[in-house]
């Protein structure tokens, strides 16, 4: 039993108590917790005004790596902000990878790449117990050794074709910001922000994400090809991964838990609540849907206009926020009834649900 | 999505697409009208048939002309569909100029022939579930387009072509029964490159999945189900275990159902994880990857089609061409045919002087009615409550026509009694089954008859209120039948612009229809009478006269030839009215005028005015004349034949003769004479009657208010020329005539020297005899003033010596009396006659109203050639050869232009009145309205309202958040980027003022705003 006696990592938050990343290099503390103003109160416009600055230098950096993807620049942004996650579903080499390493360095954090593959193990995600030579060489320690989802920004490619039991450890992982090992539960950096993508055209041999996993993310985006001049500016060298390594951080760790925290704070009326409701009333009761949109759906909605609102420098929400985020960030939640397991049916329902219920105004 | 705009598709014919439903029964009505109008020859009548002609011009007009905006169709759909099943389409109308069809129109949209989805277009717009009927791929589709004419009477439609590039429609999963070859790999001929990813990885178990049907076995993973409580089972996913191929037969019998089978095949071997591949017989194979690719390969495999491909075409449409797109009846269209039916009914029943009860009883049947049918559309829970009341309004109804079939004798009372009970039972029944445009159409074209009848049965000068009234909720009626069920609010709501756009559209089609009806009306003479059927007449309360024979006065009494001479000359015998005139007597008493009065005596049917004659008189004595003592025949009724009288000429050598129908109805109590226009050869009366030698006709009973009673007479069309051409008729009398002659020339012996010399002196050197009577006619009219109350001929004087070289002042019975006289001292045989002028006619019923001041006496002369003829110094005489009958559009005109002469003034001042009413009203009411809007919007609200109608105005869906609508708002203008950037700024200050918690109102901010909404939006 002595072989296997072992240590645990403090579950409290200290910044000293990091896990060590397998790359070796320690990871950034956690901020230190934020007193921020309740709930209630509004967002103040220099708070947003920062938070639009930010947001639209974030966009740039973006812009500048990955040619003519303004809209899923923005969504990404916002979806960070929200302290969403974010699930892009397009064909392969379309820069899925490359916008998650543009975040990644543009708020100066950690990137982890995971690769979902079908005899990916959850361990292999949130790190397992590995046995140790202690300092006197004499007994073995099981000790923690994170997985690659201990980082700032986590890329999970094709997360479709990973098996359901590591799907759902990441998304607990994502949901709690925590990681439970053994009984042992390790706090994940903060910010954390997960990318996941999926490709919707080979869905021969993969698991689809079931309901509950797909509400876990904010948005969905799908970027599509760069059109032909990005597509020669890609070619040519003038955008792509080379312009990665120009890419200086425009915020710390710490300012963008400040952000995300104005962005809570951002005010929504009850008029664009009582409107995001009707909204997912809608979804639910459309013709073509097995199962409408859930509150968590509402909220991220709302979580998302927050964002958007905040990133145009504006303290409360209005329905053109809900409007631009609400297909994002309700498609992959709607079942539609002949829907193929991609957003694509989901997409044109909400769209639909968009036009048929009014947006309120003064 | 896939988006289809029509690449410059052809526009398409306007054709008709059919007639509404429930049509034919207005057509119907139409008809029955038209009996009406031939039983009754009421001019209303004729002109509610040229009203419903027009309507169904207009209608035809109207649908072609709402089409005209239909230029391009959008379809919008899912790249795939599967046959039979529902799938979202969304359908765009629009016009040249891009924007959506505004007009409510219905749209049925085709695919190869069959009609895949249908609905009212809102907006321009139609979000629908489309139900494709056949796999294949789509190219393709027709929208037809059908739009009713503004009364929904007759549909035009349109056919627009929408190409689609990539709609792909799949069959129906069938089921099993398509032929499956089952192949190992190495048997299969295939494309390496095809099969390159599938063979790397085969055999590799991927995972751990539920079990399904028709999983093998030995795939059960047995340790996972032990654990669960559930079958699972290894998950080979791309283990190809064997590789199945589909062969879908193109000779199977449906190969619709081929199709479908194979597609089932397909997608059931994949959910097995075979391979599936498919192939058409024996052709080569394709690997089919997932369910899209399925679904693809069924919907475009080379089968052929299954039956012969049929098109459309006039009378092979599988719907019948009188089929409308929808049945549904709105609720305002609902509401304004139940009133429809009330105001003709109410008609009908004022016209037979029903009670107030059951004037009461109608309205609220036709109430109920509309409510009940309205309600159990909703809740059909109610049609048995609808159904009991329909039975106690069947059974009420039937009663009340039992009770009337009581007092029916024959068939001319029947018309007045149970038959319109009937009518009235019926409509207010139908009420009750009257719940889509059908049964709408049949309670229209059913009150259109009642109102006929109505207007057939009735005479008075309120028929044209009534009418007018009827015409106006008929047409609103027809109108609203027409058009689609309003949709909800929240759908949209319409700008004000375009409904009064719309309001003028209609405004403009009801003056056009009203013009065409006048136009159509102007070809249509004035009708006959409806003497054919011999209807109607009545005489209404039997009171007999004591001297059968004789003429009696209104209450029976008997009038003696000179009893009157005692009499005060002024005011007859003191009853005002008919009985006070002293011309409807055995004698009349020259000296005496008696006082008239004002009333409607009598109104009567006739196409045209000519003199209503009662009484002639022979014989003079100076100062009375005396009728014919002979009575004449006895005739019983009621279609009695009138034979030529004395002087009579049936039928004049070289001239027609009309037949001229009247009919009378008398509004207050006569006295037994029957009026007739001379000269008469039928009398269709409910009484006997004594045809006088004289030509005058008797009744054997009083005619009392009420009656009615129906004359034909047969009027030569004698011209002055024909008069004239007759030459001296004194030259043609024997020289001592005998009989009739005799009685005619007769001058009594008070007739003075000067009298005879002035009739000779006017006589001499004129070239006919006609030419002598004008001669007379003008030295009466330059001599004597006509005058009421001329003083009364001193006792024992002659009449005529007094009047002409005496007073010189006499009214029309001393004028005539002179004429007579006058003539026959030159021998030219001559009577008086007395009776009433032709009175004024009501041009909409098409009635001469006659009052008892119309009381006249005129001079008959008798031509040989033509027979009796009046002639009149007071008064224009109407020469029946030498007056055209007006057609029914040219009495409406004139009764326009009779109103305006008459009323001009009045009807400016009134206009005037109601111009400027109208428009105080108008800004009193848009101010109050605005007031309103602003109290219940605040002013950011009513600013927030004019954006949305500007936009919707601009064709942008008012479906949108603010500044959507502003990176929309129109560019094209000049100086469009700077109304680009301020209706961003106005949308971003909208948004600010709805939703942002620390905004606080301030009048700057707003007059900002104000000032960017005009510059945006517009001056309001």
């Amino acid at each position: 039993m002595a072989l296997f006696s072992r240590t645990t990592t403090p579950t409290a938050p200290e910044p000293t108590a990091a896990p060590v990343a397998p790359g070796g290099s320690a990871l950034p503390p956690p901020p230190a917790p934020v007193a921020y103003a309740s709930p209630i109160t509004q967002a103040s416009s220099d708070q947003v005004a920062r938070v639009a600055d930010i947001g639209g230098a974030l966009v740039a950096s973006i812009e500048s790596v990955l040619a003519g993807k303004r809209e899923v620049a923005e969504l990404a942004v916002a979806c960070l902000f929200a302290r969403g996650h974010l699930l892009i579903e397009d064909i392969p080499g379309v820069g899925k990878t490359l916008l998650a390493q543009v975040l990644s360095s543009a708020v100066g954090g950690t990137f982890h790449r995971i690769q979902g593959t079908v005899d990916l193990l959850p361990g292999d995600v949130t790190g397992t117990l590995m046995p140790e030579h202690d300092g006197t060489g004499q007994t073995l320690q099981m000790r923690f050794r994170p997985g690659p989802v201990f980082a700032n920004v986590v890329v999970f490619d094709e997360l479709n074709r990973t098996s359901p039991r590591t799907q759902s450890a990441l998304l607990e992982a994502a949901e709690e910001g925590t990681v439970t090992v053994d009984g042992v539960t390790h706090r994940l950096p903060r910010p954390f922000f997960l990318v996941a993508t999926q490709n919707p055209i080979d869905i021969a041999g993969t698991y689809r994400l079931g309901e509950g996993a797909v509400d876990r993310f904010a948005a969905v985006v799908s970027p599509g090809r760069a059109s032909l001049d990005d597509e020669v500016a890609v070619l040519a060298g003038r955008r792509g991964r080379r312009q990665l390594r120009d890419i200086e951080p425009v915020v710390s760790l710490e300012a963008l838990a400040h952000l995300q925290d104005t962005v809570e704070n951002v005010a929504v009326p009850e008029a664009v609540a009582r409107y995001v409701a009707h909204l997912l009333e809608a979804t639910r009761s459309h013709q073509r849907v097995r199962l409408g949109a859930s509150t968590r759906g509402g909220l991220a909605v709302v979580s998302l206009a927050r964002a958007r609102a905040a990133m145009v420098g504006r303290s409360y929400v209005v329905p053109d926020d809900v409007r631009a985020v609400a297909v994002a960030g309700l498609a992959h939640r709607v079942q539609v009834l002949d829907g193929d397991g991609s957003t694509t049916a989901g997409r044109s329902v909400v769209t639909d649900c968009l036009q048929r219920v009014r947006p309120p105004a003064v | 999505m896939t988006t289809a705009a029509a690449r410059r598709p052809p526009r398409g014919w306007r054709r008709p697409y059919g007639v509404g439903l429930g049509a034919g029964y207005l057509v119907f009505g139409w008809g029955a009208t038209l009996g009406l109008a031939v039983l009754s020859g009421a001019v209303a009548v004729v002109l509610m048939l040229g009203v419903g002609a027009a309507a169904a011009a207009a209608s035809l007009v109207t649908g072609w002309w709402a089409l005209r905006t239909a230029r391009a169709a959008t379809i919008d759909t899912a790249p795939t569909a599967t046959a039979t099943e529902p799938s979202a389409m969304h359908l765009t109308v629009t016009t040249r100029r891009g924007r959506p069809m505004r007009r409510a129109a219905h749209v049925r949209v085709f695919d190869r022939g069959e009609s895949i989805a249908s609905g009212w277009l809102h907006r321009g717009r139609l979000d629908t579930d489309a139900v494709f009927t056949r796999r294949g791929e789509v190219t393709d589709l027709e929208v037809v387009v059908t739009a009713a004419g503004l009364p929904g009477l007759i549909w035009w439609q349109r056919t627009l072509r929408a190409t689609h590039p990539a709609l792909l429609v799949a069959p129906h999963p069938a089921g099993p029964g398509a032929r499956v070859e089952v192949l190992a790999a190495d048997q299969l001929m295939v494309d390496a490159t095809a099969m390159s990813g599938a063979m790397s990885t085969a055999g590799d178990v991927d995972g751990i999945r539920r079990w399904r049907e028709g999983d093998a076995d030995h795939a059960v993973h047995w340790p996972t189900s032990f654990r669960t409580g559930e079958l699972n089972v290894f998950d080979h996913q791309h283990t190809v275990i064997e590789r199945w191929v589909v062969r879908a037969d193109p000779t199977a019998a449906d190969t619709e159902i081929e199709a479908g089978r194979a597609r089932w095949a397909l997608d059931d071997g994949r959910r097995h994880g075979r391979q599936m591949w498919a192939a058409v017989a024996d052709g080569e194979a394709v690997l089919v990857a997932d369910a899209a690719a399925a679904a693809r390969w069924t919907a475009t495999c080379q089968l052929p089609p299954p039956w012969p491909t049929t098109r459309r075409h006039w009378g092979n449409t599988a719907i019948p061409f009188w089929r409308e797109p929808d049945t549904t009846l709105s609720t305002r269209a609902r509401w304004v045919i139940a009133l429809v039916a009330a105001v003709g009914l109410l008609m009908l029943s004022d016209a037979l002087g029903h009670s107030l009860t059951v004037r009461l009883a109608i309205t609220a049947g036709c109430a109920v009615g509309a409510a009940l049918t309205l309600a159990a559309a909703v809740r059909p829970r109610l049609r048995l409550v609808v159904r009991i009341a329909a039975v106690a309004v069947a059974v009420g109804g039937v009663l009340s026509v039992l009770q009337s079939l009581g007092e029916v004798d024959d068939v001319l009372s029947a018309i007045r009694g149970p038959m319109p009970q009937l009518l009235i039972v019926l409509i207010v029944l139908q009420g009750f089954e009257c719940h889509d445009r059908r049964g709408g159409r049949v309670t229209l074209a059913f009150s259109a008859v009642t109102a006929a009848y109505a207007a057939a049965l009735r005479v008075d000068d309120a028929v044209v209120w009534w009418l007018a009234a009827f015409a106006l909720l008929w047409f609103l009626a027809a109108v609203w039948i027409g058009l689609p069920a309003r949709r909800s609010r929240r759908q949209g709501r319409p700008t004000a612009k375009a409904s009064g756009r719309r309001i003028a559209g209609i405004a403009a089609a009801a003056l056009t229809a009203a013009a065409a009806a006048v136009l159509i009306l102007n070809t249509v003479e004035i009708p006959d009478g409806p003497a054919d059927l011999g209807l109607p007449a009545s005489v209404e309360t039997i009171r007999d006269i004591i001297e059968p024979g004789s003429l009696a006065r209104p209450d029976g009494t008997p009038t003696r030839p000179g009893a009157t001479g005692d009499r005060p000359r002024r005011g007859g015998d003191g009853t005002v009215g008919v009985g006070g005139y002293p011309g409807f007597d055995e004698s009349m008493d020259t000296s005496m005028r008696g006082e008239m009065g004002d009333t409607v005596v009598m109104r009567v049917r006739a196409p045209e005015p000519d003199f209503w004659r009662g009484q002639t008189y022979s014989r003079f004595d100076g100062r009375l004349w005396y009728a014919d003592p002979q009575q004449g025949e006895q005739r019983s009724p009621s279609d009695i034949a009138v034979g030529p009288a004395a002087g009579d000429v049936p039928e004049p050598a070289g001239m027609e003769v009309d037949e001229f129908i009247q009919t009378y109805y008398l509004s207050v109590d006569h006295p037994n004479a029957v009026f007739a226009a001379y000269r008469p050869t039928r009398v269709l009366i409910e009484s006997s009657v004594w045809l006088r030698p004289d030509g005058a006709i008797r009744s054997d009973r009083v005619l009392t208010d009420g009656t009615v009673y129906t004359v034909v007479s047969a009027r030569a069309r004698v011209t002055t020329d024909a008069l004239r051409r007759q030459g001296d008729l004194a030259a043609l009398m024997p020289v001592d005539p005998v009989g009739m002659q005799a009685d005619y020339l007769a001058v009594p012996p008070s007739t003075t020297e000067r009298t005879r010399a002035l009739a000779a002196q006017l006589a001499a050197g004129s070239p006919s005899t006609y030419d002598t009577i004008r001669r007379m006619e003008a030295w009466i009219a330059a001599n004597v003033q006509y005058d009421l109350d001329a003083p009364v001929p001193p006792p024992g004087t002659d009449a005529v010596d007094e009047l002409l070289f005496g007073s010189q002042r006499g009214f029309c019975e001393q004028i005539a009396s002179s004429l007579a006289i006058m003539l026959r001292t030159i021998g030219v045989p001559t009577r008086v006659a007395t009776g009433y002028v032709p009175g004024v006619r009501d041009r909409i019923t098409g009635v001469w109203e006659v009052r008892a001041s119309d009381a006249h006496a005129w001079v008959e002369v008798w031509f040989p050639a033509t027979g009796w003829q009046a002639f009149d110094p007071t008064a224009g005489v109407p020469l029946a050869g030498e007056f055209d009958r007006a057609s029914v559009g040219a009495e409406v005109t004139q009764a326009v232009v009779d109103a305006v002469r008459e009323h001009g003034p009045t009807l400016a001042r009134l206009a005037g009145m109601v111009v400027v009413g109208a428009g105080l009203t108008w800004l009193i009411g848009r101010q109050v309205l605005r007031a309103w809007r602003r109290r219940r919007r605040g002013r950011w609200g009513v600013l927030q309202d004019r954006w949305l109608g500007a936009a919707a105005a601009r064709g942008l869906d008012p479906g949108c958040s603010n500044p959507e609508l502003a990176r929309r708002w129109p560019t094209a203008a000049p100086g469009a980027a700077d109304t680009a950037a301020e209706a961003a700024e106005l949308a971003e200050l909208l948004d600010r003022v709805a939703f942002d918690p620390s905004f606080t109102d301030d009048d700057a901010e707003f007059l900002r705003a104000a000032a960017l909404a005009e510059r945006v939006l517009g001056r309001r």
